[in-house]
């Protein structure tokens, strides 16, 4: 049943009263500036996913997707040569994919933000799948390499993504390729062909490795000579700073967060 | 002059009695006889006048006296006499002729074949002293070899002692047979006792006994257990896959040897694995494991041996072979995972490197899609979990991952559960968040399957680490082995890294074997069990993939674990025609059955298949067999085949199920080679024959007093002449007085009438 009020002036300069105490000029400022920022950034992400089907075809997705299992994606900490290392660089693109893992996939991804270090064994056998980046030269001390080739033959996954060192020096992926030759001489890495289901397991790459910067020379792996599987996988082209949704176009974008899915789904099933 | 005029001797008559053996009882012979006279008397009333009367009656006694006569000799008469048998009673000879009678334990260094001999024919071997020919002076003899069979055999010349097995049952029941017609004074059984038939001796010859036939027995060989070691039996699988692990069991005896011996499991020359025995005491029996890894596919035979000791007398027992059959084609596994995780990729890749799996796996990426691996070209699996029989049935191991029960129809659960109990196939769940009682698994037809008890659904999956350690029978068991040495294996599992995550159980099932447990509540971690033709296995972890990675790479405990694991389930598993010999190693005549299992399109039993077997010996000769349908078996056929050959036998069963349907084939091969049974246990069996002989009434003899056996057998015979005592009816009516006097009488009556103007 409706009752109108009498008193409803009273009741209004009461209300105002109210809220004249609670929320002060500067605190008003300050909380309108943070939901602008934040509506901001949603508008950015919406960009990010707003429909492009240039780089990659989208395969439904799930709605209730149940989950098992947990992946953490966590990154290699390591030394660069003559330089700050830039291996923690942007660690909002780390979250940005974990995000997008979970809306896009059944994957139970871990939220926890994980750091390794290959010279610390015992850790780094608990994350089976490691992500490295960085835009300079490195080279790991001779313990590292050997842990390194012991945890890639025990079944551990190693993701390496060059951040580019100015808008085309590959430096991080030749190293990486340089030391990955060393630890096995007699199979050196070969470039992934754009037919490999890295490309295709998940979002569809039929031109294989999306361009963002650097080299457009495709994602390059070292391959078990018996199964056949990626051992490592190197991609010249600043995918992760793609993931970060900042620097490139949002169809680059997208395409770049996709790549990491399918690099993941790859992992997970082979 | 008597024997002339009467046929027989005095004494003969005096001893005898005269009776008439006709058909007619004696009442009538009278009658006959009285009516005969009176015909005459009434033939001579109406003779003429002429005839006085005391000339007429006379001539009529005379007639009735020669005609009585004649009747007298139609009846006919017979001289019955009490005789006593001898001549045309039988003994007959039971000669072992199996391959324990070439043991050397007889008298002098013999062998018991040699000893055998000499009780038979003499020390000179002429036959004079011998105890045949002895009993051949008392009465008929008759020589029987026997070993898996008894054969009539016309000299002791014939025994050969080849034969694979000793059966006094079927010995001394085939000789009741053989001489049910003849009058048997005895049977002498020479042999060393060593029964290793079927039936019991003794129930064989209770059938003597009941005839009042007696045993003698004479004993050859050492009664007392010699010093020897010996193989008494090997437990091997019949057949096995490619690559897997599997035991040998040997169970070796040491009869005062003290000393340690080694067991060495060999192929053909070469030495495939040593164990080192300590007996334990003076007589011991120990089982010795070998582990073996059987890595090429066909038909392996092993043989598994004792190198004799120095003097060791029975070296024959000392190896058995025996034969498996590996696999060749790659086991098919379906694996089905809810969703990408680590475990998924490790389970997998541990197979996915072995050519002796073919891992099918199905992965769900959300909604309807999956990614299928392994049958990417298979449309129907791309939509999921196989909806036919037909499809799924083309496996031998199913894996569930985590996986919830919503994801199967009610069909599907029940076909899984079908696959198991009937197709023997095996089953697999692991553990995650939305499998077992997180999956909802309750009160459908996999809970049946799992060997463990499901918790409530409220009960969560625990994301710590924990140690297990391996249970107690899990230790021995082929899936948990990692090490040959059980105390390194058991080192091994009780040192693992810890695994991660689990779902809690209520428990196991009554018939379940628990292989892992919670180090400290003893919760089974990984537990199966037979369920049905099949096997399932309960691994209620989503973790193991920590095993692989915490491991250095030359380690392959991950691996061989996942390997083992689903080896050991699908051993079960039938193919649409499988081939089952009762041995794959068998003596020469002994009996083989073949049996056959058909399976349709479905794998569903096919009772109306006509089904054949062609048996192929060494040389190539063929026999065909005929499989029939066991009534009590669906799907099952069977025959027998008795090889006659030494050597490698081919059998090839073709199947054919109808129309519709492409005929089966398989073959299998077989071996036919002397036994070692001959020589297990083979000391004199004393008691053995000394029952027989008590139970008949006869005796047992050693080689040393056998000189009485010929002597004894003729006391037999004599104290026993009352029950061997005939009477004999010998024919008087061709008997030349009774012809004479015949004669005589009708000439004088002729002669009377004659003069008495009589025709």
């Amino acid at each position: 049943m409706y009752t109108p009020l009498e008193n409803l002036e009273e009741w209004k300069a009461d209300a105002l009263k109210a809220l004249r105490q609670t929320l002060d000029r500067r605190s008003f400022m300050r909380q309108g500036l943070t939901a602008l920022t934040g509506a901001a950034m949603y508008g950015t992400l919406l960009k990010c996913f707003a429909g492009t089907h240039v780089l990659a075809d989208e395969p439904d997705v799930p709605k209730s997707a149940v989950k098992t299992g947990t992946f953490f994606f966590p990154r290699l900490k390591f030394d660069v040569l003559n330089a700050h290392s830039g291996w923690n660089v942007y660690p909002i693109a780390d979250v940005i994919l974990r995000r997008t893992l979970t809306k896009l996939t059944n994957i139970n991804v871990s939220e926890e933000p994980v750091v390794v270090s290959l010279a610390d064994m015992k850790s780094l056998v608990r994350y089976p799948f490691i992500f490295a980046t960085d835009e300079r030269r490195f080279r790991f001390p001779k313990n590292e390499e050997a842990n390194l080739r012991e945890f890639l033959l025990r079944g551990g996954f190693v993701y390496g993504d060059d951040c580019i060192h100015g808008r085309n020096k590959i430096l991080f992926f030749e190293d990486y390729r340089r030391m990955m030759n060393r630890i096995w001489p007699d199979n050196p890495m070969r470039r992934v062909p754009d037919s490999h289901e890295i490309y295709h397991c998940y979002f569809d790459f039929p031109k294989g490795l999306p361009y963002l910067q650097g080299q457009d020379i495709g994602g390059w792996g070292t391959f078990d000579k018996q199964s056949g599987r990626l051992l490592t996988y190197v991609t010249p082209t600043d995918l992760h700073c793609g993931w970060t949704c900042r620097f490139f176009t949002p169809k680059l974008n997208e395409a770049s967060i996709k790549m990491g899915i399918n690099i993941i789904i790859y992992y997970l099933s082979h | 002059m008597f024997e002339t005029l009467f046929k027989y001797p005095m004494k003969l008559f005096e001893e005898g009695t005269i009776r008439f053996s006709g058909p007619f009882q004696l009442e009538l012979r009278i009658i006959g006889i009285i009516a005969l006279a009176l015909v005459v008397i009434w033939l001579y009333r109406r003779a003429p006048q002429r005839v006085k009367g005391g000339k007429k009656w006379s001539l009529a006694a005379l007639r009735i006296i020669a005609v009585g006569l004649l009747l007298l000799i139609l009846f006919p008469p017979v001289l019955e006499t009490k005789e006593t048998k001898t001549d045309d009673r039988f003994v007959a000879f039971l000669m072992d002729d199996s391959r324990s009678m070439t043991i050397e334990d007889a008298s002098d260094g013999k062998t018991r074949l040699e000893a055998a001999v000499k009780v038979l024919a003499g020390k000179s071997g002429e036959g004079a002293d011998g105890a045949f020919s002895s009993v051949s002076e008392v009465c008929g003899v008759r020589m029987f070899g026997f070993e898996r069979e008894l054969a009539r055999i016309p000299d002791i010349g014939a025994l050969k002692a080849e034969g694979d097995a000793t059966d006094l049952y079927t010995a001394v029941r085939g000789v009741d047979e053989e001489m049910r017609g003849v009058p048997l004074a005895g049977v002498v059984l020479i042999s060393d006792g060593n029964h290793n038939g079927r039936g019991d001796p003794l129930n064989a010859a209770r059938l003597l006994a009941a005839r009042g036939v007696p045993m003698y027995t004479v004993g050859l060989g050492d009664p007392t257990r010699v010093a020897d070691r010996e193989i008494l039996a090997v437990q091997a699988p019949r057949t096995a896959r490619r690559n897997a692990n599997v035991d040998i069991v040997v169970t070796v005896s040491s009869h005062e040897y003290t000393d340690e011996f080694e067991v060495l499991l060999r192929k053909g020359d070469r030495t495939v694995a040593t164990r080192v025995v300590t007996p334990a005491s003076a007589s011991d029996i120990q089982r010795v494991r070998i582990p073996l890894m059987l890595s090429k596919e066909g038909s392996h035979t092993y043989r598994v041996e004792i190198p004799p000791e120095q003097g060791e007398k029975i070296v024959d027992n000392n190896a058995r072979d025996f034969r498996i059959r590996v696999k060749e084609h790659r086991l098919p596994v379906l694996y089905i995972e809810g969703s990408p995780r680590t475990e998924f990729r490790y389970v997998r890749g541990a197979m996915v490197k072995d050519k002796d799996f073919r891992i099918v796996s199905i992965l769900r990426l959300g909604g309807d899609r999956y990614l299928v691996q392994g049958a990417e070209t298979d449309p129907e699996l791309l939509k999921g979990f196989p909806k036919t029989r037909e499809k799924l049935f083309a496996y031998e191991a199913i894996i569930f991952g985590d996986i919830e029960a919503k994801e199967f129809s009610k069909e599907q659960l029940a076909m899984v559960e079908e696959f198991v109990r009937k197709r023997g196939g095996g089953f697999l769940m692991l553990g995650g968040v939305n499998s077992f009682n997180r999956g909802g698994f309750v009160g459908t037809p996999i809970e049946k399957l799992l060997p463990i008890r499901l918790a409530s659904k409220s009960v969560r999956y625990d994301h710590r680490e924990f140690r297990i350690k391996a249970a107690t029978r899990g230790l021995t068991h082929a899936v948990m082995r990692q090490h040959d040495d059980p105390v390194t294996n058991n080192n091994i599992w009780n040192t693992v890294s810890p695994l991660i995550g689990r779902n809690p159980v209520k428990g196991l099932k009554p018939a379940a074997t628990a292989l892992m447990e919670l180090l400290d509540t003893g919760e089974p971690v990984l537990a199966v069990q037979n369920y049905g033709s099949g096997r399932s296995a309960a691994f209620t972890t989503g973790g193991s993939w920590y095993w692989r990675m915490n491991r250095k790479i030359e380690d392959q405990l991950h691996d061989r674990f996942w390997k083992q694991l689903v080896r050991w389930l699908a051993v079960g598993s039938k193919p649409k025609l499988s081939i089952e010999l009762s041995r794959d190693i068998v003596s020469l005549k002994e009996p083989l059955k073949i049996k056959a299992t058909v399976l349709g399109k479905s794998l569903e039993p096919v009772n109306d298949a006509i089904v054949t077997a062609h048996v192929e010996d060494p040389f190539g000769n063929s026999e065909e067999v005929s499989l029939e349908w066991i009534l009590t078996e669906d799907g099952v056929y069977s025959g027998r085949v008795r090889p006659r050959e030494e050597g490698e036998f081919t059998v090839t069963v073709k199947a054919d199920t109808g129309k519709d349907n492409a005929p089966l084939e398989a073959k299998v091969t077989f071996t036919v080679a002397q036994s070692p049974i001959e020589f297990s246990g083979a000391w004199q069996n004393e008691q053995q024959l000394k029952d027989l002989a008590e139970l008949t009434g006869g005796k047992y003899y050693t080689e040393k007093d056998v000189a009485n056996l010929a002597k004894d057998i003729r006391e037999h015979i004599e104290k026993d002449v009352h029950r061997n005592q005939e009477y004999k009816a010998r024919d008087l009516w061709d008997m030349p007085a009774l012809f004479v006097i015949l004669t005589v009488l009708l000439s004088i009556e002729w002669l009377f009438r004659r003069r008495s103007g009589l025709p």
